[in-house]
């Protein structure tokens, strides 16, 4: 009976779900495929046996990773960076709609948004470049005014290990706060005008009408994204840590991704596949778990969840 | 065989770098020999400024640093500016500067940093000479004699630096002479000088002798696994080996007998006769058009020095880097700073690699990051390096020093 229905439905809007076939192969060829090679976390790989016979192991490589010397720095780096990222990839984007949607001049509104959304399609390694070429010491723009100001070249930016957080994040910020706040541009759009109408009768002044019309609106937006965000905290991006990296600043930027790299990769002949397979499984379990957690404390907080 | 007669004119049984911790050799070998290559930490200064100051090329460590004294504190340049640079590097892998002063306290090793002495092999970061040497670049950072930014900015940086209108960075060290804009007269106003001796007389050239690599193996699938065997061997002869590199015969590259202003052409490194003369070498790695003249050096190839040291060039007139690379090589290789032993090459078992492949990559980068906060002054010196060895120790030295001893006694006793 349920078949049967499932069938009508289908052959009524077949047209539908045509259109999901790409996305879902799309997931299906590089998403789920490739776990089958996730196995070798569990195995210790060698070229020769591949990914189906290299001998089991069991858990070993992942209690390897949680007793390495590394465990608790890149963890930690990693746990931080992300949510001092994701604390103020938040509060930005969602300041800067609230802006502007308050702005009334549709063209200056245009032009603005084009302007602070175009830096996202910048890729990371030229976002690093131009970061590290405006920054430097003596070429860069910072190091020349600093020299025609106070006459004598100041300290190297990176080199300083402490900046490597806050050099990360807000650069994250300019590239991505025009692009990040979109989704909320369009949710607040679709606050009924007619409140802010009766607001401004009854003689609310504009950061009032903010924080009791428009914010609310937004809540369950930012819930939502906020625990999607949760389910990336660990993963933080790896290129643009990797490119950051020196020696001065790894004790805050070895990332469990750019270990992966370092010991999974890096090495040439002395790569340990099975073991950077293994970290990163761990990491992404994490990210599971962490999401299940957030989805649950949204939901009891707020009313709004994922699922 | 053309195998044979391929270790025969190198002088080295390169195979014996080839084989696999079961005794057996499956596949067929690159190797080429080079100077150029071997020598990979050199020394370059600006020879203007050597000149206005009346200086003699440093010798040692303590007349490198008076040297850059003086340069850091007189406005070499004439703009106003407080902007010369004693001594400039990246964080780029080909710009030691940190290595190559090292190596007058005590020889900084290979590429992991290791050494070895009458067979044994040992760490070069945890000696004392090492942490003398640790404060002799301590002093200079502290001085601002190397640039503190050396430990951070990118290649790129670095040759904008190097480039710069007003000349500033003094001395820098670097694979070769391309970091500097090839065509100016700056290229030239660099020269590569030679490795200094530390206060106890300690002189070392980096050194990284050419090893020999699996370029070509036969797979199970083969037909006809002979003929693949010779072809592999084919490819091991002379000729192939040169015409893998610089192209066609009588086209791209030439036998000295056959060119016929012969009479204007030197060999690239003194003291080696012509092997051959090539006609447009400065395309070859820079072009972009698909040539079937030669395969860009991909599969098989054997060249003894004798080949890359004897390329024919005419003085100021051909490829000005060659010149200067060869030149800067030969000056090292006649200098004979170089250790008695090193590791050319290690092949590890998987058990091996297992057991040493985190180890290797944690200590390699707790050395260097470690090395970075000593001259900076992050980590005191004295104070803090009991637990500087501490902490190698923990991260597994002993098992670390003990395969790599175990594999080096298979291949090389």
């Amino acid at each position: 009976m349920r078949v049967k229905k499932i069938k009508t439905v289908i052959k009524r809007d077949w047209q539908y779900y045509l259109f999901m076939l790409p996305p879902l192969a799309y997931f299906i060829i590089f998403k789920f495929f490739p776990m089958i090679g996730l196995q070798i976390a569990f195995r210790d790989y060698t070229p020769r046996g591949g990914i189906w016979n290299s001998a089991w192991v069991g858990l070993e490589n992942i209690i390897k990773f949680v007793e390495s010397y590394q465990f608790e720095r890149v963890v930690k780096n990693t746990f931080i960076l992300s949510i001092y990222g994701l604390a103020v990839n938040t509060i930005i984007p969602i300041a800067f709609a609230l802006i502007y949607n308050a702005i009334e001049k549709p063209r200056f509104k245009k032009v603005t948004q084009t302007i602070v959304t175009l830096p996202h399609f910048i890729s990371v390694v030229v976002l690093v470049g131009i970061m590290m070429q405006l920054l430097n010491n003596r070429i860069g723009i910072y190091g020349i005014l600093y020299e025609n100001i106070f006459g004598v070249y100041p300290s190297d930016i990176f080199g300083e290990p402490k900046a490597f957080r806050h050099l990360y994040v807000w650069s994250s910020v300019w590239q991505n706060f025009g692009w990040n706040a979109i989704i909320y541009i369009a949710t607040l759009s679709g606050v009924d005008a007619g409140l802010h109408e009766a607001a401004q009768l009854d003689g609310a002044s504009r950061l009032k009408r903010i924080w009791h019309i428009d914010l609310p609106h937004l809540v369950p937006t930012i819930v939502i994204l906020a625990v999607m965000g949760m389910g990336n905290i660990m993963s933080v991006g790896f290129e643009k840590a990797f490119l950051m990296q020196n020696n001065l600043n790894l004790e805050y930027s070895e990332l469990i991704s750019t270990y992966v790299y370092r010991v999974g990769l890096s090495g040439g002949t002395l790569s340990d596949f099975s073991y950077a397979t293994a970290i990163d499984l761990f990491n992404a379990v994490l990210n599971l778990i962490l999401i299940f957690i957030a989805n649950k404390i949204a939901r009891r907080a707020t009313e709004t969840s994922l699922w | 065989m053309n195998i044979n007669e391929a270790i025969e004119r190198t002088g080295v049984d390169y195979t014996q770098q080839i084989v696999s911790p079961d005794g057996n050799i499956y596949g067929i070998a690159a190797y080429n020999q080079s100077y150029g290559n071997e020598f990979r930490d050199k020394l370059w200064i600006y020879q203007p400024w050597l000149e206005e100051l009346e200086q003699e090329v440093p010798v040692t460590t303590e007349e490198f640093y008076e040297l850059l004294k003086m340069i850091s504190n007189s406005d070499m340049n004439g703009n106003g500016k407080k902007d010369e640079i004693g001594m400039l590097g990246s964080a780029g892998n080909y710009t030691n500067y940190w290595k190559f002063l090292m190596n007058a306290f005590t020889y900084a090793g290979d590429s992991h940093f290791r050494t070895v002495e009458d067979g044994i092999v040992s760490a070069s970061y945890t000696t004392d000479e090492w942490k003398e040497g640790l404060k002799y670049l301590k002093k200079m950072f502290d001085e601002g004699l190397i640039a503190p930014e050396s430990l951070t900015i990118s290649d790129e940086q670095f040759s904008t630096l190097i480039n710069s209108e007003d000349p500033t960075v003094f001395s820098f060290v670097y694979y070769g002479a391309e970091m500097v804009e090839a065509g100016t007269s700056r290229q030239t106003d660099y020269v590569c000088i030679d490795t200094l001796t530390g206060p106890d007389g300690v002189n070392y050239s980096t050194y990284v002798p050419s090893v020999a690599n699996i370029t070509m193996v036969i797979t199970a699938n083969c037909k006809n696994p002979e003929a693949a065997f010779r072809i592999g061997d084919l490819m091991s002869s002379e000729y192939i080996g040169i015409s893998q590199r610089w192209g066609e015969e009588g086209v791209d590259w030439d036998y000295p007998e056959n060119v016929e202003n012969i009479s204007e052409y030197t060999a690239s490194v003194e003291g080696f006769d012509i092997s051959l003369v090539a006609y447009n070498d400065s395309t070859f790695w820079g072009g972009t058009d698909v040539t079937n003249g030669s395969w860009r050096q991909i599969g098989p190839l054997v060249r003894q020095y004798a080949i890359a040291n004897g390329v024919g060039v005419i003085a100021d007139e051909s490829n000005k880097y060659t010149q200067l690379f060869n030149e800067a090589a030969s000056l090292y290789q006649n200098a004979d700073h170089e250790p008695a032993e090193v590791i050319p090459k290690l092949i590890y078992t998987t058990e091996e690699s297992e057991t040493i492949a985190e180890i290797e990559s944690v200590l390699d980068s707790y050395v260097m990051e470690s090395m970075a906060n000593f001259v900076t002054g992050a980590m005191d010196i004295d104070a803090e390096w009991g637990s500087y060895l501490a902490e190698i120790e923990t991260i597994g030295l002993n098992t670390y020093l003990e395969v790599v001893q175990g594999v080096y006694d298979r291949m090389y006793k």
